[in-house]
């Protein structure tokens, strides 16, 4: 009992628990969930699951970035275009993860070291990464070689997918984080930013670490989708930065910074991808989809908002117990 | 003098910026400083500079307010207004600017319920209401616009007045009667600035700072709305989503001109004065015939040198 009571008190619960509704909803529409299913589920959104955890990290301390999505239309491009080069597949996909890093710490220097606000900096980032991105390859086109596809789709050790494996890796080094000391630190930066810093907290070091961990999460979600389509586009990942910062709003992390964690950014960008594969196999007329889409989307942030305030809560609470 | 200096504080970095991007033009391109030219940067200011009103109003209104529905309404606008057709064009012309004006404050009305009755994050808030703007605009008009800008419309750019094209006149005229009479005089005006500085204090002195806020957004609404209805005419022609880059251009505008994020100070001169700034370099960068992906290099770099120059935060040591 005391089990279930921390979990529906968990940040990333409402998210949890909408994204599992919605997988019901989507296995009695398309008739039984299959482990096919999950796969191609995974390997499809690997990518925005990886955005949404990397702008989890800059949200946590208060910031935003908003420069991922460019970042991962700018590790595609650089990947085809080594491979295009001849370089081969693990080289140009080690190229894109370094460019994707360089990119966040830069985001960092910007953010950290010369104070600028995270969203009108990350903004300008974005516009100049994007315009890279464009400037290396000005058209979609190019291709990788399929071996790279098969990688992506197959299992790592026999019978993990490897987009779990991508991911489980982002993961691993932030649980590692926060197991450190620097792991309380985001938190206590994030709830206030003047006490962090008379606290003896190294401000500046810990945003540069945040938005390169970002930039990292946004080059192993450029591979994630490079290796998906095995084509470039630059312009792939432009709808991804803002879609994850409000998979991570669902997921239960304040924009003020400091709570949550990165569980809500994995469940809510897992309950977006959902939505939006529902919304397409739902047979609606492709007009009304992203009508319906963004509608859905509101109804989800206000509830999961509504169920972590507990101002709100209360008053339901009281609604629903009468005297208790 | 002192008046002067007073006056200017603020609004230097952006002048400082004009008017070194006038001299680059010039040098770098001749007949940059030609009447023509600078009569169609005008042109282009003054629609971004109507958007960065709005959000300079949001942005005012405190509590990491923003708006980033701008671009949305916009676009919507942009697509819906040329639609109305009372049978003689002046009339629909005339009909149209309330209406696009309403359609604006409407979207603007639920972002402004949304941020203070539902506490949703402004950015959040603003954010999703773009995606079921967008999702809107494409079920109405069926992913297929098909718009025909009557000539009324049309001559807000053709129009003369002296040297200058209409709109940009009226827009000068309605950004000094907005500073002054609504932003600087007004009751509601002060009570937006007390609710952005200090929400606790501007509630106790018996403000409804949410209606404040609620009534910040809805203006920041219209005022896109009316932004759309500008550029389609100035542009002739409407596709889905052609305002999108107008959201953060906005925001940039504003933040140029010299209105702190943290909201409670903050003009509409400014950003207009910023929105100049952002059109002169897209200008002086489409001159110089550069291929797109490197103008949009350059203008972000220049972007992040102006925002490290002039907005950063002052340092935690005091």
């Amino acid at each position: 009992m005391n089990k279930v009571k921390k979990l529906m008190s968990w940040n990333a619960f409402p998210a949890l628990l909408l994204f599992v509704i919605f997988l019901g909803i989507n296995g009695v529409m398309t008739g039984g969930l299959s482990v096919s299913f999950f796969r191609s589920f995974i390997s499809t959104n690997a990518g925005a699951i990886c955005v949404a955890i990397g702008v989890t990290a800059t949200i946590l301390v208060a910031g935003t970035d908003i420069s991922l999505g460019s970042i991962v239309s700018l590790v595609n491009v650089v990947i085809v275009t080594a491979f295009e080069k001849g370089f081969s597949v693990p080289q140009a996909a080690l190229l894109g993860l370094l460019t994707a890093v360089l990119c966040g710490m830069f985001n960092g220097f910007v953010v950290g070291i010369m104070r600028v606000n995270p969203l009108l900096a990350t903004f300008a980032t974005s516009i100049a990464f994007a315009g890279i991105a464009l400037w290396i390859l000005p058209y979609p086109g190019g291709y990788i070689d399929f071996t790279f596809g098969d990688w992506y789709l197959g299992n790592m050790f026999g019978i993990i997918p490897t987009p779990v494996v991508l991911i489980a890796i982002l993961v691993l080094i932030w649980i590692f984080v926060m197991k450190l000391p620097v792991g309380l630190h985001i938190y206590a930066l994030g709830k206030d930013v003047k006490k962090a810093y008379a606290s003896g907290i190294n401000v500046a070091a810990l945003r540069f670490f945040v938005h390169t961990f970002a930039g990292l999460a946004a080059g192993v979600a450029g591979i994630c989708i490079s290796a998906n389509i095995c084509a470039g586009s630059p312009t792939v990942g432009s709808a991804m930065s803002m879609n994850s910062i409000a998979a991570a709003v669902i997921g239960g992390v304040s924009l003020n910074g400091g709570i949550g964690g990165i569980w809500g950014g994995i469940f809510g960008a897992s309950f977006l991808s959902i939505l939006i594969s529902i919304v397409v196999s739902a047979n609606l007329s492709s007009i009304v989809q992203s009508f319906i889409q963004g509608l859905i989307l509101l109804i989800g942030v206000t509830v999961s908002i509504a169920a972590s305030d507990k101002e709100i809560k209360t008053k339901i609470k009281r609604a629903i117990g009468g005297k208790r | 003098m002192k008046t002067l200096k007073k006056l200017n504080n603020p609004y230097l970095p952006a002048i400082i910026g004009t008017v070194a991007l006038l001299i680059l033009g010039q040098c770098l391109s001749k007949g940059f400083l030609s009447m023509n030219n600078i009569s169609s940067i005008l042109m282009t200011t003054s629609i971004l500079t109507l958007a960065s009103i709005g959000q300079a109003a949001v942005i005012i209104s405190g509590d990491s307010g923003l708006d980033m529905s701008v671009g949305a309404i916009m676009s919507m606008t942009a697509l819906f207004g040329p639609m109305i057709n009372v049978g003689s064009g002046v009339a629909s012309f005339i009909l149209m600017i309330p209406a696009v004006m309403l359609m604006g404050a409407v979207v603007g009305a639920i972002n402004g319920t949304g941020v203070q009755m539902l506490k949703v994050v402004p950015l959040v808030m603003t954010l999703i209401m773009s995606n079921v703007v967008d999702g809107f605009s494409i079920m109405v008009t069926k992913g297929q616009p098909s718009v025909m800008v009557g000539k009324e419309l049309q001559g807000i750019s053709k129009t003369l007045v002296g040297p200058l094209r209409i709109l940009p006149t009226v827009v000068i005229i309605i950004l000094i009667l907005l500073e002054i009479l609504f932003l600087r005089r007004s009751r509601y005006g002060r009570s937006l600035f007390l609710a952005g500085n200090n929400r606790n204090a501007a509630n106790l002195c018996g403000i409804n700072s949410k209606k404040i806020i609620i009534l910040a957004y809805v203006f920041g609404g219209a005022m896109a709305g009316f932004a759309g209805l500008m550029l389609v005419g100035y542009a002739g022609t409407a596709q889905m989503n052609m305002a999108s880059s107008y959201t953060m251009l906005s925001v940039a505008a504003v933040v140029i001109g010299g209105t702190k994020l943290t909201g409670g100070k903050g003009t509409f001169i400014g950003g207009a004065l910023g929105a100049l700034v952002l059109v002169l370099i897209t200008n002086i960068l489409q001159a110089l015939n550069m291929a797109a992906g490197l103008r949009s290099l350059i203008q972000g770099i220049i972007l992040i040198v102006i925002l490290m120059m002039n907005s950063r935060a002052p340092k935690l040591r005091q």
